[in-house]
């Protein structure tokens, strides 16, 4: 009887613990603003990069999946940009910023993880290996300029990262402030 | 000698009494069977001309039976912009007219046309199109937008948004909504669409939907009316049985009485 009830306590203890890491994995980690106010010293206002039928194209090739839209919002200002995409990984959305510049990526940050599974992302140990890379084009698709190294159980939402870095490097190369090099000197 | 033969033709009492008997459950078993016979045979014929009468491209549209059925009915809802209409069938996409527009989170409360773009609000996001109906951009909770949006329209000629009960004024360029303390939303009123749209978008939202030959089939075996329909069918073929046997066994009787 004491051996019974001792398992069923621990098969209890179990669960809460799955499901509590579970949970911990979701979340909303930062707003669009406070993440605007880390990339930038100053409140800036929206801009608008509109798409044109050849980039929308490209901007599929790089999603592997189709991009409705005609602009895209961002922050930019003295040659460096901001940008904020949500790309799915398994199932649901994971709200991703990118901050760009001439040296390439400057940070990446999760603003919110929706999945049960996978979060492990957002942490510094995985979104600091996109610190630097560039835009290459190979075999006619544009890719990041190393390799990222993945995480076991979360291989969807590493990949969806990878999208969204190599579309926001995309994307600051046809904003305005991809001429301004004014921050790297 | 003609009396004897007389006698031996003439029915014995048993077989008089039989024969009564069978002639009353011939007449009850028919007259009873009589409706399922008559589906039967009509619903049975038709099915033998299936391909001709390409009943298997017919699409059923009675409400009823698409209930019965257990097909959801969407309800549609749409707003008129630009001589176009936009409409929500119930699913995750906005339709414009009878095309798919975009992904569009939660149900579709309005829809306003300024003079650069149409905005329409879904419960958890905006969305801008051009006068065309191309979609311009998603505006979601990322960008700050309060949600659960219930209603927009204008408050003195200014795009206007209802969240949780508060009034916003909205400003899709920048992204910026004000809270508004006070003031009168004048909401986008949805309205009803013309009668072929509808049913095309209905259509549309049933799928590959049920089909004639469907429901041809499922009154000819019973199933339409479920697990009783099927029984009562049998019952209807062990009547036929019977009647077969029944109707033999009498002209049988009479065909040797005269010969």
């Amino acid at each position: 009887m004491k051996n019974v009830f001792s398992r069923t306590l621990a098969l209890m203890v179990a669960t809460l613990l799955i499901a509590s890491s579970a949970q911990a994995q979701r979340g909303q980690f930062l707003t669009a603003e406070e993440f605007r106010d880390q990339t930038f010293a100053e409140a800036l206002p929206y801009q608008a990069l509109w798409i044109s039928k050849a980039q929308r194209a490209q901007i599929e090739q790089i999603l592997d999946h189709r991009f409705r839209g005609l602009r895209i919002r961002y922050w930019g200002s003295g040659g460096q940009t901001a940008w904020i995409f949500e790309e799915i990984g398994k199932e649901l959305p994971i709200t991703v910023g990118v901050s760009v510049d001439a040296r390439g990526i400057v940070g990446v940050s999760i603003l919110e993880y929706r999945e049960s599974r996978g979060g492990e992302v957002r942490y510094p140990f995985f979104t600091s290996q996109f610190k630097g890379l560039n835009l290459v084009e190979k075999d006619a698709r544009y890719k990041l300029s190393n390799h990222i190294d993945g995480i076991t159980g979360a291989t969807l939402s590493v990949m969806a990262l990878k999208k969204v870095a190599t579309l926001a490097l995309f994307c600051h190369q046809l904003s305005p402030y991809a001429k301004d090099t004014s921050n790297t000197q | 000698m003609q009396k004897t033969h007389r006698t031996l033709n003439k029915p014995s009492a048993f077989s008089r009494k039989l024969r009564t008997f069978l002639w009353r459950w011939h007449r009850r078993v028919g007259l009873t069977c009589l409706v399922v016979f008559l589906s039967v045979s009509v619903t049975g014929v038709l099915l033998n001309h299936t391909s001709e009468l390409a009943l298997g491209k017919q699409k059923v549209s009675s409400e009823w039976l698409l209930t019965h059925y257990g097909f959801n009915l969407p309800t549609i809802t749409s707003y008129p912009i630009r001589g176009h209409w936009l409409s929500d069938l119930g699913g995750d996409y906005l339709y414009l007219d009878s095309e798919q527009l975009a992904y569009c989170q939660g149900r579709l409360v309005g829809a306003v046309t300024l003079e650069q773009f149409s905005v329409v609000a879904c419960e958890r996001e905006l969305l801008l199109l051009t006068p065309e109906g191309e979609l311009v951009e998603h505006i979601g909770a990322v960008y700050g937008v309060p949600s659960p949006i219930d209603a927009l329209g204008l408050c003195a000629e200014q795009l206007c948004l209802r969240a949780s009960g508060a009034l916003y004024l909205a400003d899709v360029q920048q992204l910026q909504w004000r809270e508004l303390d006070e003031g009168v939303l004048v909401p986008s009123e949805s309205d009803e669409l013309p009668e072929a749209l509808e049913g095309s978008l209905r259509e549309h939202a049933l799928g590959s939907g049920l089909d004639m030959e469907r429901v041809l089939l499922d009154l000819h075996s019973g199933r339409i009316f479920g697990v009783y329909g099927v029984w009562l069918v049998d019952l209807a073929a062990l009547g036929l049985i019977l009647l077969v046997l029944s109707g033999f066994w009498m002209w049988y009787q009479q065909a040797r009485r005269r010969a």
